[in-house]
């Protein structure tokens, strides 16, 4: 208990003496004028602590511009976020907002042709490279579309489609695949190569007022050969 | 406009009163320097070190009293300026060597020890006798009020080299006061 009282004791004399020992030092230090009469700073002194106050004059005004370009960022989104906010409650808004997302939405994921793309109507279509295995398992013809299906013995399946390109569209699972254009010949394909084997490869493409599609679980080269080789039957 | 007026304000305001201060205090600090370096070029490389260190942390030393602000740049060019002598190797202490052959009694309380004003003057006197090193580390926690680790962010030390300096300025204060004091084992 003594030397618990001690050390208390101890440390209040120590913290008085150490304060009063400090402030007999800074007394002891004479008046800036006084000082500024006997020492004098070297230029190269000088030119240091100029550079030094420049450079955190420069950081200063780095954050001043950040801070100020944050607030008006800020300010502009939640004036932008408002101004949004408000046109919604309009329904006509509301609506072109809606299809505009839809829009974008199908430009990744669905293929449509324009009604002015001439077309012969009644045209039969059929490839003529030879699938190893394959044999036609079903088809389906609806007029003015023609889907067209093959199976191996493995129950792979092959699946041709194709329709006059105004009146179809043809929908496509975009995050699974890698997007590419290969332009061969007078032809522009389509390519959506499978990122993993558990999904089909497809190739679409326009010919003649036609919108095709094949789609597999053959390599992009395999489809490449069966499109290149399609023919009015 | 109104934003851009009132930032410009504000860190106007912080920039003067940091010039302000070196101003203010560029000759106290080069007079303290100077009575520990005893070298003009060796003082003004401590006062400038000392003000890169304090601008790394501005916006905390402004928010500080003016009058503790001064006491702490002091501490700080003396630190510097330590440092700076320690990388040259020139020995700054009082010949503390003497003192090895006074042995400190285990019992020796300083709290015992200092019962009159007479002998308080005379404690305050042997800290004002302790080798720079300890006497800053025992300013920057007796006055200022750090920890271990803020004292040794401040010194670019370790906290064990803090705790350690702070065991020793109280075992040389020990030594010092037993060296020509009343109190003899």
């Amino acid at each position: 208990m003594d030397n618990i009282y001690n050390e208390i004791v101890l440390e209040a004399l120590l913290k008085k003496a150490v304060i009063d020992d400090h402030n007999n030092e800074l007394v002891s230090i004479p008046s800036e004028n006084e000082l500024k009469s006997l020492f004098m700073f070297s230029d190269q002194y000088q030119l240091k602590m100029k550079l030094l106050f420049r450079r955190e004059k420069q950081q200063v005004i780095k954050k001043i511009v950040f801070n100020v370009i944050r607030r008006i960022a800020i300010l502009i989104m939640i004036v932008g976020v408002i101004l949004f906010g408000l046109l919604l409650i309009n329904i006509e808004v509301r609506a072109t907002v809606r299809n505009a997302i839809t829009e974008w939405f199908d430009k990744f994921t669905r293929y449509s042709y324009s009604e002015n793309i001439p077309a012969e109507k009644g045209v039969i279509w059929t490839f003529e490279y030879q699938l190893k295995s394959y044999v036609e398992k079903e088809r389906v013809d609806l007029g003015s579309f023609t889907s067209i299906t093959y199976n191996d013995d493995e129950n792979n399946e092959i699946s041709f489609q194709f329709g006059i390109a105004s009146d179809i569209s043809f929908g496509i699972d975009n995050e699974r695949s890698k997007y590419e254009i290969r332009n061969i010949g007078d032809m522009e394909y389509h390519i959506y190569t499978a990122i993993s084997s558990e999904y089909p490869s497809v190739i679409i493409w326009l010919q003649d007022g036609y919108a095709m599609c094949i789609s597999g679980f053959i390599t992009i080269d395999e489809l490449i050969n069966i499109a290149q080789t399609i023919s009015k039957k | 406009m109104f934003i851009l007026y009132m930032s410009a304000l504000d860190n106007d305001e912080e920039r003067a009163t940091f010039t302000d201060i070196y101003e203010s205090l560029k000759y106290t600090c080069i007079h303290v320097a100077l009575k520990i370096t005893k070298n003009q070029a060796m003082a003004e490389d401590a006062v400038h070190n000392a003000f890169v260190s304090l601008i790394l942390h501005k916006e905390k030393y402004l928010e500080m009293k003016r009058c503790k602000l001064k006491s702490l740049i002091v501490i700080i060019v003396k630190n510097k300026a330590i440092d700076l002598l320690r990388g040259e190797k020139y020995k700054i202490d009082m010949p503390i060597e003497n003192l090895h052959s006074i042995e400190v009694m285990d019992n020796f309380c300083i709290s015992e020890y200092v019962t009159s004003g007479e002998s308080y003057r005379w404690l305050v006197d042997c800290i004002s006798r302790l080798p720079e090193q300890y006497r800053v580390v025992l300013q920057l926690r007796y006055i200022h009020e750090f920890r271990n680790n803020e004292i040794a962010e401040k010194l670019g030390e370790t906290q064990q080299i803090i705790a350690m300096k702070l065991y020793r300025a109280k075992k040389i204060l020990k030594k010092l006061l037993l060296k020509e004091g009343e109190y003899f084992g």
